[in-house]
């Protein structure tokens, strides 16, 4: 005698293997993921930040860089905004490694200007690159108002480490400025080294100049807004692949320099 | 027993959804690159039409309560350069 087939034992059967190949697939695909990026994991406290926001976020590490944009956000004080960041571990340039300096700036913007009313910036050291490190970013500063300047653009003179060991490699300059960011590959060359080590060294740097427009999609660029330059090769380490560094704009009439790594 | 694990399943593929209180889209803001050089560009407007590189994409960020009534979620593009005009939307770097 046939035992009728029970349907809801069948549909909680088939339910519970698809579940399973879900999982699968899907733990698999994490470990892949994991096995060649690392994540920085932006963590914005706005809790005392009044709606309706839009949010822009730029994060550099490893010689890269990425800037994201929310939609407008209706009601940010009621937690955190937390936008993870997925860098590759190994590019051309250099590879990741503990204690290697990143940073993360987080610009608040009005949701109907699109213009920054405040920002924040958070400068850290990679605590490893096998598991999410969390950048939090909150007291928001006002943006700087600035003295009236008809100077259309503001140029940045990054000083970069030259020495010995750095000959003939290839090293990363980024540069971030409220939000925008460009970067140059230049070689090491001690033809090219000729500038003195502000930081009071006896070795030289070399000048790599960045001009960025005033004008940005979120506001424009004033007297004393904050930037960050990193350096990133192989070549650093140790202790470092990456190093940052952080200053404030002082000048639209000529360079405003920041030397970023160190002379070794 | 199977909802409940459903629900966790959801959780762990969606990453993003640590902003409990919110919903939001997130996009990348495009860049502009050569072999040694970068140069990022304006962010595009979510829910326009924009002219972007190649290396623009588009996620969304979904909580579970307090939607913003303004700007309903628009489907997720991962490729939108395939169906979009490419034109440079940057000038030339600066040397």
């Amino acid at each position: 005698m046939k035992t009728p087939i029970d349907i809801t034992s069948v549909s909680t059967l088939i339910a519970c293997i698809s579940l399973v190949a879900t999982l699968f697939v899907i733990v698999t695909e994490e470990k892949v993921f994991a096995a060649d990026s690392f994540t920085i994991d932006s963590q914005t406290n706005t809790q005392d930040v009044k709606g309706p926001i839009k949010f822009k976020v730029i994060t550099s590490a490893n010689g890269e860089t990425t800037a994201k944009k929310t939609s407008t956000i209706s009601e940010p004080n009621l937690g955190t905004i937390d936008i993870p960041f997925h860098f590759k571990k190994v590019n051309d340039i250099v590879t990741v490694g503990f204690h290697d300096e990143y940073f993360v700036c987080g610009y608040i913007l009005d949701a109907k200007t699109g213009l920054t009313t405040s920002y924040v910036c958070n400068e850290g050291d990679l605590q490893s690159p096998d598991v999410t490190n969390a950048a939090s970013l909150s007291s928001f500063l006002t943006v700087a108002e600035g003295k009236d300047s008809k100077a259309n653009d503001v140029k940045l003179n990054i000083l970069v480490p030259y020495y010995d060991k750095l000959d003939g490699q290839k090293i990363k300059v980024v540069a971030m400025i409220k939000g925008e960011f460009q970067s140059k590959i230049i070689d090491e060359d001690r033809t090219k080294a000729n500038i003195i080590d502000p930081e009071g060294t006896n070795g030289k740097r070399i000048s790599v100049m960045f001009t960025f427009d005033r004008n940005t999609d979120i506001g424009k660029i004033q007297l004393g807004d904050e930037f960050f330059a990193c350096v990133s090769a192989n070549a650093l380490n140790p202790p470092s692949g990456t190093a940052c560094e952080k200053r404030h704009i002082k000048t639209f009439d000529e360079p405003n320099v920041l030397a970023t790594g160190h002379i070794r | 027993m199977l909802i409940s694990m459903s629900t966790d399943v959801w959780m762990f593929n969606f990453a993003f959804a640590k902003n409990k209180d919110m919903q939001f889209e997130i996009s990348d803001c495009p860049v502009q690159r050569t072999a040694t050089t970068e140069k990022s560009g304006p962010c595009p407007e979510l829910g326009t039409r924009t002219r972007l590189d190649n290396s623009f994409d588009n996620n969304m960020v979904k909580s579970q309560t307090a939607m913003d009534k303004n700007s309903e979620p628009t489907p997720i593009h991962s490729n939108l350069a395939s169906s979009l005009e490419q034109v440079d939307p940057f000038g030339p770097i600066s040397k």
